[in-house]
């Protein structure tokens, strides 16, 4: 464990090498929660409820769905694709340690700064928009334990999506097509609940919604405790198949590797 | 005991066949063809503990594809490779902590924090013990210089900078075998020299076992007691350095009798 504590440090240190960057990503999160905010609000003054949702309700959706879905941005799998890719990532390989335990901790570490920023940003908008009214102790507790679930199963998707460079030679591509996917079906950008029909069924049997969905509405209060317990119990399960897949294709990955690194 | 054994080994290489042109690459594009390309094409032979032996031949000879091998990262497409007994590619961890490597054309430095920082990392991650890891650090400092810019992130080192931690980094856990795949490509003699001497006193004091590939055929020839030639994925050569001379006479330089061996083959 202590192996990858240290990897945690550097990726911490590593994160904090450039402060320009750094901020201008910060910045561009910010700008990006406010959009969505008069985008919503604009959308709310025409009807007053939509699929159950109330601007009421909206105006936490918002923030929340925002804070879950903002560590491991896409930028860190790119990087963990651009290694494959260049070949790189032999020198990963080199290390008595195992590479998947490896790139979690050290893109916790570089990530993990930034979420913090972002969660005290967005935390402290939410409370000038909100107040504390819809503050509940036991709820932000469950929350707090479906939030680390939801970013195990976006690491692990991460994982998944970055071994496709080694047959698809495209760090951008994979990179994006996971976000796309993520932030569509995770419900970053609309609550599933807004979904038509059939998509709405569809989404509960994807891992996803594990990511945004299932700790914003513990927050928010759609669930009653034995759901939420249920969910987070479910969060848990993606984790365990995602991984495992994420095993296997590993294995497979790896014995490709000739095809890199010249 | 054999620190490396090696036998039968091969490794296949699936290359893009393209068509020159625009046409071609369109074509490839739609219906990609693929050619099997043998890189090593099943060698044989055994390193025991505390040599030093270099790997010769000319760009594309297979010498870096064994070398990854070797190391683990990469899976042979036959034969069995034995690295201090053990398989590296399905042991890679354990593998992993009884080699040090440095591939020339890569570093293990972390990009933007200090040079440190990532000894630190290996410390932990490697287990050195404090007095280990803190006499090591004495020694090679002194001699590879690493003190004036340990505290500089690797995108500021010059190539002879970096190259001289990565070999630091490379050895730090005090690996029983030590891959080196052109280590000094691109690097001063000044430098070169520098390096040369600081292998040779591994190799003498620690037992190490060194493999390594380069162009340098001065410093092969005052380093290595062992020379494997490698030519198309075959073995062309494998015996003590001195045979050599035996055989092709005294009076000529290594690089005059490499050369005369590559020309000699490509007549026959």
């Amino acid at each position: 464990m202590k192996k990858y504590l240290a990897y945690l440090r550097c990726g911490f240190l590593d994160g904090c090498a450039y402060r320009q960057y750094f901020i201008t990503g910060m910045l561009a999160n910010f700008i990006q929660a406010v959009v969505l905010f008069f985008v919503w609000k604009s959308i709310f003054h025409y009807q007053e409820v939509i699929s159950g949702y109330t601007w009421e309700i909206m105006k936490q959706y918002v923030f929340v769905s925002f804070l879950c879905n903002s560590i491991f941005s896409m930028g860190f799998e790119m990087d963990a694709a651009e290694r494959i890719i260049k070949g790189d990532i032999i020198l990963d390989l080199l290390k008595p340690v195992s590479y998947r335990t490896m790139l979690f901790f050290r893109m916790l570490g570089t990530a993990g700064m930034e979420f913090a920023v972002t969660f005290v940003l967005v935390g402290g908008i939410y409370l000038c928009i909100n107040g504390v009214q819809y503050l509940d102790f036991f709820r932000t507790v469950l929350f707090l334990i479906a939030l680390l679930m939801g970013m195990g199963i976006k690491f692990c998707l991460q994982y998944l999506f970055s071994l496709l460079c080694f047959y698809t030679d495209n760090a951008y591509g994979v990179s994006k097509a996971r976000e796309t996917l993520t932030n569509f079906f995770s419900g970053a950008l609309v609550p599933l609940a807004m979904f038509p029909g059939i998509l709405r069924e569809a989404v509960n049997f994807l891992p996803f919604r594990g990511i945004v969905y299932t700790p914003c509405c513990i927050f928010i209060g759609f669930f009653s405790i034995r759901e939420c317990i249920f969910n987070i119990f479910l969060q848990f399960i993606w984790i365990l198949v995602l991984g495992g897949l994420g095993t296997l294709l590993g294995k497979k990955a790896f014995s490709v590797i000739s095809m890199y690194g010249g | 005991m054999n620190a490396i054994e090696v036998h039968d080994l091969k490794k296949n290489y699936r290359i893009v066949r393209k068509e020159p042109g625009i046409a071609g690459s369109l074509k490839h594009l739609i219906s990609p063809r693929y050619e099997e390309l043998s890189a090593v094409k099943g060698i044989t032979f055994q390193i025991p503990q505390g040599e030093s032996v270099a790997f010769l031949g000319a760009n594309g000879a297979g010498k870096s594809t064994t070398i990854k091998m070797l190391t683990g990262i990469m899976q042979p497409s036959g034969g069995t490779i034995k690295v201090m007994g053990k398989d590296p590619f399905s042991d890679r961890i354990r593998n992993a902590k009884k080699i040090g490597v440095v591939f020339g054309q890569k570093t293990q430095l972390w990009w933007d924090i200090p040079v440190a920082e990532t000894f630190r990392l290996l410390k932990k991650i490697y287990e050195i013990p404090e007095e280990q890891y803190r006499k090591n650090m004495e020694k090679f400092s002194n001699i590879l210089g690493l003190q004036e810019f340990m505290d500089q992130p690797a995108r500021k080192l010059s190539l002879g900078q970096r190259v001289r931690a990565d070999l630091a980094a490379a050895l730090v856990h005090d690996p029983p075998i030590l891959f080196l795949d052109e280590p000094t490509i691109g690097i001063d003699v000044a430098v070169k020299q520098k390096i040369y001497g600081f292998l040779k006193e591994i190799n003498r004091e620690r037992k190490t076992t060194i493999l390594l590939t380069s162009h340098d055929m001065k410093d092969l020839e005052s380093l290595c007691d062992r020379l494997i030639i490698l030519e198309k994925g075959e073995i062309l050569f494998d015996d003590p350095m001195d045979r050599l001379f035996e055989i092709y006479g005294e009076g000529l330089s290594l690089e005059e009798i490499i050369i005369e061996l590559f020309e000699h083959r490509r007549v026959s």
